[in-house]
């Protein structure tokens, strides 16, 4: 039967080759220079290889060799480089591993954007809430400054008379509307009257 | 009930601080006696009766208690803050003012 595994007549080196020999054929020993035709048949003293169905990139058997060379072709045609080099391996594809990178990137600073744009520094708008009874007034307490703190933490700093006081809502920071009302024994009376004191302002109930 | 109100009141009496609530029971009489029971001195607008009022409605009151604390110049300058949070916070605005 055809062979594909030959040992040169001369040098004795064991040549592999990834077609069979034609019958008949006389090939070239890389090694030696020999021109012979090899014989066919499986070498007896060789133990029998483990057959696997690509030649192409597997690892080159290193028994009998004391050269690291490639073997494929034996032919008096100029060998391809880098056939069936045993250091193939398929290369990473650096697009892999760039744009997702790339991609989260973009994800952060776009939930940074949209997250300042929906809960950051919101101005309320100046509308007077003196007598309101509509639902809709300035914006609520959660737009400019750190306002909301649950269990009685200190919010906001104190400061001077910066920017945005003018502004009529219901955030730290911003001008407190006025109420006009009447005290529990109906005189009437209004926050403003208390305008150059420090006052605390208390919704409460008794239930 | 109404502890830390009350001391807060007496400690700075005869300072420029007003505590000043605004109260949404619905009982207009049964208020008067529980004002003079619990010893409550301060102010209180009426807020017609009803935690749906017309001042808790503009102030957007959906909580109660809840505190705005306002500076001498009218900004509110803290919001919910209570016992010695709101104590701190009312002493630092008072420092503000100045000696009087």
């Amino acid at each position: 039967m055809p062979a594909n595994r030959i040992r040169c007549p001369e040098c004795k080196a064991t040549l592999q080759r990834t077609e069979p020999v034609p019958d008949g054929k006389k090939i070239r020993c890389p090694s030696c220079e020999a021109v012979f035709r090899p014989t066919a048949g499986p070498l007896d003293d060789d133990p029998p290889p483990a057959r696997r169905e690509s030649a192409r990139n597997e690892e080159p058997r290193r028994r009998d060799r004391d050269r690291d060379r490639d073997d494929e072709d034996f032919d008096d045609e100029p060998r391809p480089r880098s056939r069936g080099k045993a250091k193939q391996k398929p290369k990473t594809n650096p697009a892999l591993i760039i744009v997702p990178i790339v991609g989260a990137l973009f994800l952060l600073v776009g939930g940074a954007i949209a997250a300042y744009v929906v809960w950051g520094d919101a101005k309320p708008a100046p509308t007077d809430v003196a007598n309101a009874n509509s639902g809709n007034g300035p914006v609520q307490a959660k737009g400019g400054f750190p306002g909301q703190v649950k269990g009685g933490g200190l919010v906001g700093q104190p400061k001077g008379a910066a920017g945005g006081e003018q502004v009529v809502g219901l955030a730290v920071g911003n001008m407190a509307p006025d109420i006009e009302g009447e005290d529990i024994d109906g005189t009437k009376f209004k926050l403003s009257d208390y305008r150059g004191k420090v006052v605390v302002l208390d919704f409460w109930g008794h239930w | 009930m109404y502890e830390h109100e009350r001391s807060l009141v007496s400690r700075l009496e005869g300072k420029p601080f007003a505590l000043i609530g605004v109260n949404s029971d619905d009982d207009r009489e049964v208020l008067k006696e529980v004002l003079v029971e619990e010893r409550l001195t301060w102010r209180s607008f009426w807020n017609g009766g009803s935690k749906r009022g017309p001042i808790s409605q503009a102030w957007k009151v959906t909580s109660w208690p809840s505190i705005w604390i306002i500076d001498a110049k009218g900004v509110i300058r803290y919001r919910d803050a209570r016992g010695p949070q709101m104590d701190k916070a009312v002493d630092a605005l008072l420092a503000e003012i100045g000696p009087k």
